[in-house]
């Protein structure tokens, strides 16, 4: 007998559907799985055999033959073996085809029976009315996640005998079982399966209470404030320099907490990639917050940027939407650094392997830190005792064109003691965040029928007639141009950044005052490290 | 031939050894049949008159690579002339062999070398392509002031120009690694020597060296770097314009052969010729151990005078100038003191730039400020400071503060040192930002 159930799985980060196929015939008893298959994808049919057993299930001498169409698609991941186990069952006729069909199954099978979680889920129930289904049965603890989506109806299953309890009850009519087949259910009746009722704008409210550090507990360190600030307003790269213990690291960990709401396209696109890179809490059905990623100096290039066979996201897609931090920026590999260059300037990042090209988003704020030199007091040269030398191999790791793509820097310095001590505390991240809100509204407005969101993504092409200059400010900046001897790349960043600095100001217009500002805040390029190596 | 000279490298030999007695054939196949056409015609790509024989054979004998003064020194006494260095075989060379010591073995297989790889009219050739020039220090062109060191070079390879013996010329020098207020007093010293007329001599380093030669080039001055490599080699790398702007109205001096690497032993050497082109040395800032403090001992020694501008006690980086000042150095309370003690010691005549008094030229020069920008210059230093700060001690909003200090750096009142720190801008110092 024959069967035919519907599946999905990730395939880079979109889903695919897969039919599952099952023929049962006389023969030597063998469970062959065929249809170009990954070896966690083969080992079903011992997963499947083993939790057919213990959910009292005994099957007959017979030949299975399973499919996963189309054959010609390399497939992997364990998701399919709850759709792989009722494909079997109703092979051997414990439900007519009629009951499977409109519906999705994904899970990963224990041997006991039980339904495990697995990646993608947001994904591929997503995508379930494409794939022709209204309903997607799912591991239970997938099912916060899944629910998300209104357009299907979602069941969550905890395990093997619940599902066949479902089917059994849609069906409406008794299996006809032949001899040699058995079916012994639990004693204690399975439980039907479960449905979630998530309301995503309660999940945005409840979430906002918890964001981590606040910017209140930071004392002094208005540069680095108001940098941060300018940087998340308008998607900015930040690069901060400064001494140990000045305060860089604790300046970056509270970026998250000052981050802008998301839109709920954003909110979906963040849970999908975290959902596939299987690092999606299992009480979070959405996240809503912008993700803040900061791995650590040791990274490889495929951890950075994507990687391994078939590609998993990597951290540059995994803080898509958030903020990348790079702690230690010299620290890192330069050829991981390199790998950089693309996602930053196309906001996403293409992988190609043997099995195709897989493109990642990659939109995210690079926010970095490092110290001036190996002692970290460079230019301060009562503190730093670093030779010239020293200090140009140290900075030589840094790659330029890198530099060139970060739009904003500012020193961090040492906090007085008086600042440390003080009663005043900071300003907090809600008030912080109010303004960044109000900025990003502006930018929302402006940007509405662009293929751009924010300023700092803000075409060249495009600088002067969304900057809206003041006829004071176009002198002031050529005035600058000329006299800082600016280059033509960092020009448009400081234009991109006093656009941003309006935008808090809630001015139409950028205004003088904004581009010094901006000009204060400038990138560092090579002419700067030329300098600073020149004189000292 | 006589048996091995135990020391060769001991300048202090007699030169009593005779001769190696070869033929004239054995001379030529020594020299490879190239060398057989010589008749001493080269030509000097500068003041286009025949260069002497002599002159030629010095200019090869300098150019070999790795041969220092204390080997030619040795060679001299030995062969007793350049003309018989030039002319001995390879084997001829063999005594200084045997003494096994490294640094003979080195120089001797680099002699062999440059025998071997070609003759003075291609050394004159190779040079003349690089815009290198020559001046051995039997010629007249020589700066007289280095032929009276007791090791003097016997050559010196230059770009652009000689310095004057008719005009004043003081070294400005110090760290490598200085303070803000260091690499604008450098600036301001060098622009206000060059305003009187005297040529900046200094080493081309980056920090102070480099502050003082280019503000000497920027406010029109001649000013010469005496280098510690070869003369076609931009060390530090950082000063690449610096070195190719230098040659236009002054020079780069080397007396080690172009093609030389920046060794570390080469700069004290430099140093001697530093202090020996000119008539006074101005220490700006350096450590307790540093080499400006070698060049001031170098510089006491061939009687000069040493200035020092004096810092603060507790300063590393003046403490090799407060110690000079004890010593007995001269202390500059301001350039204008400066001026005035040069008057005294070398005669540097004093003038007065279009008649005006200094003072006055430069209280007028600075611009019309409102009242919040002078607020913040007020609180600026020539150390650098921190906008936080900058902004505490102006009591003034910070965003305010960061507008203002951008407006005063279009002002020219102020710079940027590093990312957000600022410092004062000395009077006429604007063009070293």
């Amino acid at each position: 007998m024959y069967s035919t159930v519907t599946s999905a799985f990730i395939d880079g980060i979109s889903s695919r559907k897969v039919t599952v196929e099952t023929d049962v015939s006389d023969g030597l008893p063998m469970f062959t799985m065929v249809g170009f298959l990954a070896s966690e994808t083969k080992e079903a049919s011992e997963r499947v055999r083993s939790a057919l057993r213990n959910s009292g299930i005994f099957l007959g001498v017979r030949h299975i033959t399973v499919n996963l169409a189309p054959a010609s698609q390399h497939k992997g991941g364990s998701l399919f073996d709850l759709a792989i186990a009722v494909s079997v069952l109703s092979a051997y006729g414990f439900f007519p085809q009629k009951a499977l069909d409109g519906i999705l199954f994904l899970g990963e099978l224990g041997l006991s029976g039980e339904i495990k979680p697995v990646r993608g889920v947001l994904e591929i129930v997503s995508c379930a009315r494409s794939f022709g289904c209204e309903t997607v049965i799912l591991p239970q603890r997938n099912l916060q996640e899944g629910s998300v989506i209104k357009d299907v109806s979602v069941l969550g299953a905890g395990c093997l005998n619940q599902v066949i309890r479902f089917l059994t009850d849609t069906a409406g009519v008794r299996p006809r079982l032949e001899d040699d087949v058995h079916y012994d259910p639990p004693r204690n009746p399975p439980s039907p399966l479960k449905r979630a009722l998530i309301d995503n704008g309660e999940i945005r409210r409840s979430r906002q209470a918890k964001r981590g550090p606040d910017f209140s507990e930071l004392r002094g360190q208005d540069m680095l404030r108001r940098a941060a600030e300018i940087a998340v307003s308008g998607f900015h790269n930040l690069l901060m320099i400064g001494p140990p213990g000045a305060g860089k690291t604790m300046t970056a960990k509270r970026i998250a907490s000052i981050l802008p709401e998301t839109s709920p396209e954003e909110a979906m696109e963040i849970t999908k990639i975290h959902s596939i890179a299987g690092l999606l809490p299992e009480d979070m059905g959405l996240m809503t917050f912008r993700p803040f990623r900061s791995p650590h100096h040791t990274i490889t290039a495929p951890a950075l940027c994507g990687g391994g066979s078939p590609p998993h996201p990597g951290e540059v897609s995994l803080a898509s939407g958030g903020v990348l931090y790079l702690d230690e920026l010299p620290e890192f590999s330069r050829a991981v650094l390199e790998t950089l260059r693309q996602p930053l300037e196309d906001g996403e990042i293409h992988i190609s392997r043997s099995l195709g090209t897989f493109v990642f988003p990659a939109h995210f704020i690079l926010v970095a830190s490092m110290n001036p030199c190996r002692c970290g007091y460079f230019p301060d040269r009562t503190k730093c005792s670093c030779t010239p030398g020293e200090i140009r191999r140290y900075l030589s790791k840094i790659s330029m064109p890198l530099l060139d793509r970060i739009d904003m820097c500012v020193e961090a310095r040492k906090v007085e003691y008086e600042e440390l001590t003080g009663s005043t505390p900071g300003e907090s991240s809600a008030a912080i965040r109010r303004r960044v809100s109000r900025a990003i509204r502006m930018q929302k407005e402006r940007y509405a029928s662009c293929s751009w969101k924010f300023n700092g993504n803000l075409p060249s092409g495009q600088l002067l007639s969304y900057g809206r200059l003041s006829p004071d400010s176009r002198d002031l900046i050529r005035e600058v141009y000329d006299r800082m001897s600016l280059t033509a790349r960092s020009y448009c960043r400081i234009l991109r950044v006093s656009r941003t600095i309006a935008d808090l100001d809630s001015s139409e217009e950028v205004l003088p005052g904004h581009i010094m500002e901006a000009v204060s805040f400038r990138a560092v390029d090579r002419k700067y490290w030329e300098d600073a190596l020149k004189k000292y | 031939m006589k048996a091995n000279p135990s020391e060769p490298m001991a300048a202090a030999a007699p030169a009593t050894a005779p001769l190696p007695e070869l033929s004239p054939a054995q001379i030529r196949q020594a020299r490879g049949p190239e060398d057989q056409q010589y008749d001493g015609t080269g030509e000097n790509r500068r003041r286009d008159n025949p260069v002497s024989e002599e002159e030629l054979l010095w200019l090869w004998l300098c150019s070999c690579p790795g041969l220092y003064r204390n080997a030619v020194t040795a060679l001299l006494h030995y062969f007793g002339s350049v003309k018989e260095i030039f002319q001995a075989p390879v084997s001829a060379l063999a005594p200084w062999k045997k003494t096994g010591s490294k640094s003979s073995l080195q120089w001797v297989s680099f002699l062999a070398a440059h025998k071997e790889s070609g003759s003075p009219e291609r050394m004159a050739e190779l040079l003349r392509r690089k815009e290198i020039s020559f001046v051995s220090c039997r010629h007249p062109d020589f700066p007289p002031s280095l032929r009276d060191l007791p090791d003097c070079p016997y050559g010196l390879f230059y770009r652009g120009h000689l310095p004057d013996p008719g005009r004043a010329s003081v070294a400005v020098i110090g760290a490598r690694c200085c303070s803000n207020y260091g690499y604008q007093m450098a600036g301001l010293i060098s622009r206000m020597l060059t305003e009187q007329g005297c040529q900046i001599i200094s080493g081309m380093a980056v920090g102070i060296d480099g502050a003082a030669q280019s503000a000497c080039l920027q406010n029109g001055g001649s000013s010469y770097a005496v280098l510690g490599c070869g003369a076609d080699i931009c060390y530090p790398p950082e000063h690449i314009k610096l070195f190719r702007s230098l040659p236009e109205r002054g020079g780069v001096l080397s007396e080690f052969a172009p093609g030389t690497k920046p060794l570390r032993n080469h700069f004290p050497v430099r140093n001697r010729l530093i202090s020996g082109l000119s008539d006074a040395v101005v220490v700006v800032e350096a450590r307790e151990k540093s080499g400006s403090l070698i060049t001031a001992d170098l510089a006491l020694e061939q009687g000069k005078d040493v200035y020092a501008v004096p810092g603060r006690c507790s300063d590393q980086l003046s403490r090799g100038c407060n110690r000079l000042i004890e010593q007995g150095a001269g202390i500059i309370l301001s350039p204008d003191n400066l001026l005035d003690n040069l008057a005294v010691s070398i005669g540097l005549k004093r003038v007065r730039p279009d008649g005006r008094d200094s003072r006055r030229a430069a209280a007028e020069s600075l611009p019309a400020l409102s009242d919040e920008e002078q607020a913040v210059f007020n609180v600026l230093s020539s150390d650098a400071a921190g906008a936080e700060e900058i902004a505490a001690k102006a009591s003034l909003p910070l965003v305010r503060t960061l507008q203002i200090l951008v407006q005063l750096q279009l002002k020219n009142c102020a710079a940027e040192i590093s990312r957000n720190r600022y410092a004062v801008i000395l009077k006429g110092n604007a063009d070293l930002f």
